[in-house]
């Protein structure tokens, strides 16, 4: 029983503003209340009330904007454009070290799972 | 939906960071401009120039490129090695 | 295979072992608890062609799902409550009140229905306790009667224009059901109540809402389109005299429907007009306003609201317009129908306005407070405690009154305290306060002591009901909701 938003399917009884923000990468509470606010739809409504047409025009405002694969496509080209162009962030993504200026003596574990140059594998 | 980010590192008054550098000598003579001032915001004008930037030991080349701009000196001047462990004999 | 059905045949018969839980639990240990405790793996292999496959056991949870609050709303154990037939509860009565002063009424039962329908008797109010709701007739109720009921077919709607103020559990909102039971009884139902028992509906975002440009203002048909309905369902003994003023024209279901002036009545409009709820641009609030405007010069109209503070010390809503500002109260079409009916800039010909706040939130706002004159205004006051626009329209016409209502009196305790001593929900009982410490061993002996002459100790019970009245005024100084929680929830 879910609702379709941008292929993505979310529980009927989610509110729609949290739905939005947990299923689709590039889109979080403040952007989700935003789009609500744009299109006209309730702060507590839940995806089950959505009407056809406001699930047309939510399809069609997050289309228009970076979210999911290009954004996800996007990350991964500015990292690579820093390795490439041979900065310092660039360098410590490449080691999967921390890239902000924190020590590495312990831990440092984040940084070691996520930098990567390639961060989102798609 | 919000000011960019990298508006927020300084105050907009203040303006980039910019030091005194023979800009229009190096770029008549072609020569690099070797420079201690890793902090130097990187302009716009800098674009084809090279320079030697202080890493602590010694003063690496870096030609500016367009991707460079807004980024600073020091960032194309990595002051450590990564760490090699050497094999000695005693 | 003769054994392991017979192993099968002692699994099923096994009587399943579930434990009494409290009923309104709904904790997850009671529903673990219950759960039958059986082998799982054998348990699939018991099919029975000739049974068919066991059926699924009637899920034993707890009785419902709420919270206690909600749940003893929702479970209407008035139904099995105390019939209050014995105990000879007069009605609420507008001629003879001053006969009922300090006693506890009941409302006449038409008038139960109409408040009940729109929603007047609240969760917290533990109206539960009995069959019926009852009600203190107190001080507060002689002088609201004076000061607002009194004046409704004399006045216009902007000189007669209150505000229920005090301490939480005081009884605003009991108060505010009395002044409607009054009014009902005064005119012998000849009155309009429009009533809305929580005003935080406006402004917390649980409807939809709808930019009109004609009006420039935000609807919200969902909300609009329930409270409509509550009113037909409470003033149908009205509104089906009240003939229309002017034709009015609207399509439902791709009918058109024609209502004629001096032919159909208000409640024809109220039933067969859809539009209130459209999802859409409507004028149909804004006609059914009219008319009550029009007919306010024969009928008395009451405009009653509740948790007011909600909307007034909290002006600034949690629906945003699209460019994601906030929408403010005055932007709504219900809400700035309530501040021009509250700042007296609208009125009815007959009628009064009476607003009270809820103690439960907005303790330090101050918009209410220098509307009121409570407080001075203070102009470095920030904008989230003080909306100076509110506060000014609460000021104009010669301000909204504040009505303080008071805490009971002991009287007024002590006749409530004997009230529900004869309904049974008061147990007088003996109990010992030792000033001395004593072991268990003395005590075996004292209750063996007394065991022996028994005349030794006596028992007066109206001499501790004495005290329990002094003791419970003394702790709740006379404060309705802490009397009846210390006295009927946990004594």
């Amino acid at each position: 029983m879910g609702v379709h938003i941008f292929g993505k399917s979310i529980k009927h009884n989610y509110l729609v503003r949290i739905g939005l923000s947990k299923a689709i990468f590039g889109i979080g509470y403040n952007t989700a209340e935003r789009i609500c606010a744009k299109i006209g739809i309730y702060p507590q409504m839940r995806m089950n009330q959505l009407t056809e047409p406001q699930i047309m025009d939510l399809n069609k405002e997050i289309s228009n904007m970076l979210v999911e694969g290009q954004l996800k496509q996007k990350i991964n080209n500015d990292i690579k454009l820093k390795r490439d162009v041979g900065s310092f962030a660039g360098t410590r993504h490449a080691l999967g070290l921390p890239v902000r200026g924190q020590g590495t003596r312990n831990n440092a574990n984040t940084a070691k799972k996520l930098n990567k140059l390639e961060r989102f594998r798609i | 939906m919000k000011a960019s980010l990298s508006l927020l590192k300084r105050s907009v008054w203040k303006g980039p960071h910019v030091v005194p550098l023979p800009i229009a000598d190096a770029i008549k003579n072609k020569t690099p401009i070797r420079t201690n001032a890793r902090s130097c915001t990187i302009l716009p004008q800098f674009v084809g120039i090279r320079f030697q930037i202080h890493n602590g030991k010694e003063y690496v080349e870096v030609e500016i490129t367009d991707d460079m701009v807004g980024s600073k000196l020091g960032e194309y001047a990595a002051t450590r090695r990564r760490f090699m462990y050497k094999y000695s004999k005693n | 295979m003769l054994r392991l059905a017979a192993r099968l045949s002692k699994v099923s018969t096994s009587p399943l072992v579930i434990p009494s839980s409290r009923r309104l639990s709904t904790s997850m240990v009671h529903l673990y608890a219950a759960k039958p405790a059986t082998p799982a793996g054998k348990r699939k292999m018991a099919f029975n062609p000739k049974k068919g496959p066991q059926q699924a056991k009637a899920k034993k949870g707890g009785m419902t799902h709420l919270e206690f609050d909600d749940a003893v709303q929702s479970l209407s154990f008035e139904k099995t409550a105390t019939n209050l037939g014995e105990l000879e509860v007069p009605s609420l009565n507008y001629e003879q009140l001053d006969n009922l002063k300090s006693r506890v009424v009941k409302y006449v039962d038409s008038d139960e229905r109409i408040l009940s329908n729109l929603r007047s008797f609240k969760k917290f109010q533990h109206n539960e306790l009995y069959r019926n709701p009852v009600t203190l007739v107190t001080e507060n109720t002689t002088k609201i009667n004076e000061d607002f009921v009194s004046k409704l077919d004399q006045s216009s709607s902007k000189e007669n224009r209150i505000c229920l103020t005090g301490t939480r559990g005081v009884g605003k909102s009991t108060l505010l059901s009395q002044t409607k039971a009054l009014a009902l009884e005064k005119f012998n139902k000849d009155v309009i109540l429009l009533h809305i028992d929580a005003a935080e509906n406006i402004v917390n975002g649980t409807s939809d809402y709808i930019f009109n440009t004609k009006l420039d203002k935000y609807q919200q048909p969902m909300f609009t389109k329930r409270w409509i309905y509550k009113l037909r369902e409470a003033n149908e003994h009205i509104l089906k005299k009240l003939k229309l003023s002017s034709d009015i024209t609207f399509t439902y279901k791709r009918i058109e429907h024609n209502l004629k002036k001096d032919t159909n009545t208000l409640f024809d409009l109220l039933k067969s007009n859809h539009d209130f709820g459209k999802v859409g641009q409507t004028t149909a609030f804004q006609f059914f306003l009219n008319e009550l405007i029009h007919h306010s010069k024969t009928v008395p109209i009451l405009l009653s609201i509740d948790n007011i503070n909600a909307i007034l010390d909290f002006p600034v809503s949690k629906y945003k317009k699209p460019d994601f500002t906030p929408i403010h109260i005055s932007e709504f079409e219900l809400g700035d129908f309530i501040l021009k009916f509250l700042s007296g800039e609208q009125s009815f010909a007959k009628g009064g306005v009476i607003v009270a706040k809820t103690g439960m939130i907005g303790a330090h706002q101050k918009t209410m407070d220098v509307g009121l004159n409570i407080e001075e205004y203070d102009p470095y006051a920030k904008q989230r405690f003080f909306d100076l626009d509110i506060a000014n329209s609460l000021k104009k016409n010669n301000g909204v009154k504040s009505f303080g209502v008071e805490n009971f009196t002991k009287q007024e305790t002590k006749d409530l305290l004997q009230f529900w001593r004869k309904a049974g929900t008061l147990q007088v009982k003996e109990f010992y306060t030792k000033d001395v410490f004593v072991t268990s061993e003395e005590l075996v002996q004292e209750k063996a002591n007394q065991a022996q002459d028994q005349d030794a100790v006596e028992f007066n019970p109206e001499e501790q009901f004495e005290r329990i009245v002094n003791n419970q005024y003394a702790i709740s100084s006379g404060n309705p909701h802490y009397l009846l929680r210390a006295t009927t929830l946990s004594y």
